[in-house]
């Protein structure tokens, strides 16, 4: 909102933005376009950047707790009975988004078959990648696992 | 002796025609929030000024 659509010369002018970010989360970015009758910059762009959080990720988890609790409605249950890209674009985007501290799809494609499946069957050590197969208490049958890494190594 | 009066003419508007005009001016176009949580209440404030000298109209503004 503008406090005055007509300023004098040298009057000055304020341009008060809100944003509600309920329910929103990770990196938003949001934009305000002013045009004005000034030849030379007909449209100031103003940009307001913020990382949004919320009350449960703010603590630490393990990262085997995302298949427990509250977790699960979002981390788990959402892929089910999901195959392919359809449940990479469920499960793994959530953290192996462009941006995001897991690794992206183009690092993981230069990746083997055989480091993929170990990697989301069992885990990666030392990072927030739990082991996803059944033999690790995780959700994803060898045939679901093996249907991601077609989508990763997807040329 | 039209010709000189033309470009008289020219020379001299040339100048007001460009100078005679608003200007917005913005202390700064950004602002990066850091971290927020989900139930805070974003505000911000952008300031401006007019430091041409012609009135400046706001004819629109667009958020996305």
């Amino acid at each position: 909102m503008a406090s005055s659509s007509r300023l004098e010369p040298q009057e000055k002018g304020k341009i008060s933005v809100d944003i509600n970010v309920k329910g929103k989360y990770g990196n938003i970015q949001k934009t305000i376009q002013v045009k004005t009758n000034d030849p030379a910059n007909p449209v100031t762009v103003l940009t307001l950047a913020m990382q949004v959080r919320d009350k449960i990720h703010l603590s630490k988890f393990k990262a085997k707790e995302i298949f427990t609790g509250q977790c699960r409605k979002c981390h788990v249950e959402r892929g089910n009975i999901k195959r392919g890209l359809e449940l990479f674009l469920t499960d793994c985007i959530i953290c192996h988004d462009s941006g995001k501290s897991a690794s992206s799809i183009s690092e993981m494609s230069k990746r083997s078959r055989e480091y993929l499946i170990n990697a989301i069957s069992n885990g990666v050590k030392g990072s927030s990648m739990p082991g996803w197969s059944i033999k690790k208490s995780g959700p994803l049958g060898e045939e679901e696992i093996g249907s991601l890494v077609d989508v990763i190594l997807k040329p | 002796m039209y010709r000189t009066l033309l470009t008289v003419v020219l020379l001299v508007s040339i100048p007001a025609l460009s100078y005679t005009q608003p200007t917005i001016h913005f202390n700064e176009v950004g602002h990066d929030f850091g971290k927020v949580m989900q139930e805070d209440r974003i505000a911000y404030v952008f300031e401006f000024s007019n430091t041409g000298n012609e009135p400046l109209i706001i004819e629109k503004l667009a958020s996305s």
